[in-house]
């Protein structure tokens, strides 16, 4: 099912936000229904590489495309499409914690509504649309919280319905930004699993930003490692040397003790 | 040491504008002196409020409803105005707090400039908001009273124009406020909802308005209990509401009728309050339901 996915690729892009350089001449490709992991420390520029596929960030220089389609290029109708072909699982899940947890999910196919079916979905669903919902809660494990209110579900439960927005959608790729940043080790590996399980079933390219580099060995065929805003390698997890694992760990050190770059800059 | 010296400027700015309205006011402590006949008034009137009316104080002619009965229906009325302008000025607040809100034209710069985007978040959505925030600190500007006495001028004692007296004030009041906290809630499922292709209008109604629903609310009640203060008053223009009998019972020195009106008044609100309280703290349960 490779073919649903989508091309992404970056030609040559920095993003600078003032005299801050998030991203630094970035080149980088991923195949449609690749799975590739970004690591790195945080404020690295991982954050700010996924915000560009799906025009959530604009290049300050150098081209983004999503299947041979220039973002900057297209209407802002032509980039609504592209975004509601890609989906985006936030740090932070950015769900509305005073809606229940079906209205959070429909918003995620909002791309394709009209403002009247998006607000009838909203309101009254339809029992087609229900069902779907609940299919897709189903997958992340948690369809008996549909009509729960949001923000009565736990920390991990709200990451699921983040992750089912996502799936909704029905993106041709899916975007993570630290998914597992903040859950406990055995949960981390539960969510990555499910991730890559999900985008294998529905046959989407998977990029997915983690500053732990063991549990993107063990989960992606392919790790892309960035540093101060430039790739530093990539490559498949076995061909990693030893001193660039250790450079990984150190810088990630070095950047947690000054943590100084904002990587969460919404546009 | 800047910020410091700049607010002691603004405090002695203050107090020298105090003092000097205070002089051109001719105000000086022996004006509070009352002369004798205006105790006695006041003291007359204060002890009615012990004694308020059971029964009129004067002869009425045959077939008038008793006083209580009255002032029943004139607390009615009052609800009833009160009611009618508070749904008028939401449905303005709720129009005029959209155009007057920045939510649903912001930019997005990502995508390539299209003339027609260019007219929009250029020329179009600032005139509109601009043009809104105008309207909405006229109708703020003038108040209920005012409103009142023009609209007896253009309609005449019609029931209408009393609703819609005070509906202009409380609508401005309502849009600004309600433009504000949708301004002011958190964007990020709004970015989300932008990031998955939602257009700006499906971001505000459900991104946004929902999430500041339970604070418009809030707010909406706590608007609905000065409309029934106006809505009391506004019988002092002839609208049949509790200010009218008040207005005439005090000219005819029947203080006593006069308290009973005040005692119905005083129980409205607080019946008004006590309703009103609850409900808010029922939304505000909806919103704290983490545990």
């Amino acid at each position: 099912m490779a073919a649903n996915g989508a091309r992404l690729l970056l030609r040559n892009v920095s993003v600078r936000y003032g005299a801050l350089t998030a991203l630094d001449s970035v080149s980088l490709e991923v195949q449609a229904g690749e799975a590739i992991a970004l690591v790195g420390p945080s404020g690295a520029g991982k954050t700010t590489l996924l915000k560009l596929f799906n025009g959530a960030v604009r290049p300050s220089t150098g081209e983004v495309s999503v299947d041979g389609r220039i973002l900057a290029a297209l209407s802002p109708a032509e980039l609504q499409q592209v975004r509601a072909d890609t989906g985006f699982i936030y740090q932070d899940l950015n769900l509305i914690p005073n809606l229940r947890v079906i209205q959070n999910i429909v918003t995620g196919r909002f791309g394709r509504r009209s403002l009247f079916g998006s607000a009838v979905d909203v309101l009254l669903p339809s029992r087609s649309t229900a069902r779907a919902v609940y299919r897709v809660l189903e997958q992340v494990g948690i369809e008996e919280k549909l009509y729960l209110r949001t923000d009565m579900l736990s920390g991990g439960q709200q990451q699921r319905v983040a992750i089912a927005r996502a799936l909704y959608q029905q993106p041709r790729a899916l975007l993570c930004d630290e998914p597992v940043a903040s859950v406990d080790p055995l949960r981390a590996r539960a969510v990555l699993a499910l991730l890559k399980k999900l985008s294998e079933d529905n046959g989407l390219t998977l990029c997915v930003s983690l500053h732990h580099l063991e549990l993107a060995k063990e989960f992606f065929p392919r790790l892309v490692a960035v540093r101060n805003g430039r790739i530093l390698f990539d490559k498949k997890p076995d061909a990693i040397t030893d001193q660039e694992y250790t450079e990984i760990y150190r810088l990630t050190h070095a950047a947690e003790n000054n943590n100084g770059e904002p990587e969460n800059t919404h546009q | 040491m800047i910020r410091l010296s700049r607010r002691r400027w603004v405090i002695i700015t203050i107090l020298i504008a105090g003092l000097w309205s205070c002089v051109a006011l001719d105000l000086n402590p022996a004006g509070l002196a009352i002369g004798a006949g205006g105790l006695g008034l006041a003291g007359e009137f204060f002890t009615h409020a012990l004694h308020p009316a059971l029964q009129y104080e004067s002869a009425v002619p045959a077939g008038t409803i008793p006083i209580l009965l009255r002032s029943l229906q004139a607390a009615w009325w009052t609800l009833i105005f009160a009611t009618t302008a508070i749904s008028l000025a939401v449905a303005i607040g709720m129009l005029l707090g959209f155009t007057a809100s920045t939510a649903w034209w912001s930019e997005d710069l990502t995508a390539r400039d299209t003339t027609w985007r260019r007219i929009i978040t250029a020329y179009l959505a600032p005139a509109i908001y601009g043009s809104t925030r105008i309207l909405i600190n006229l109708m703020r500007s003038i108040h209920e009273l005012l409103w009142a006495v023009l609209l007896l001028a253009a309609f005449g004692i019609h029931h209408m124009g009393a609703a819609i007296a005070i509906a202009i004030p409380c609508g401005g009041t309502l849009a600004k406020i309600f433009a504000e906290m949708i301004d002011e809630t958190p964007r990020d499922a709004a970015l989300a909802m932008r990031d998955a292709g939602a257009t700006p209008l499906q971001i505000y109604f459900i991104g946004l308005l929902p999430r500041a629903l339970p604070d418009i609310a809030a707010y909406t009640l706590y608007r609905f209990e000065c409309a029934l203060r106006t809505s009391a008053v506004l019988g002092f223009f002839g609208f049949p509401t509790l200010g009218f009998y008040i207005a005439a019972s005090f000219e005819n020195l029947h203080y006593a009728e006069v308290w009973t009106y005040l005692y119905v008044l005083f129980g409205l609100v607080a019946l008004v309050d006590w309703w009103s309280g609850k409900l808010r703290r029922n939304m505000l349960l909806w919103t704290q339901t983490t545990a």
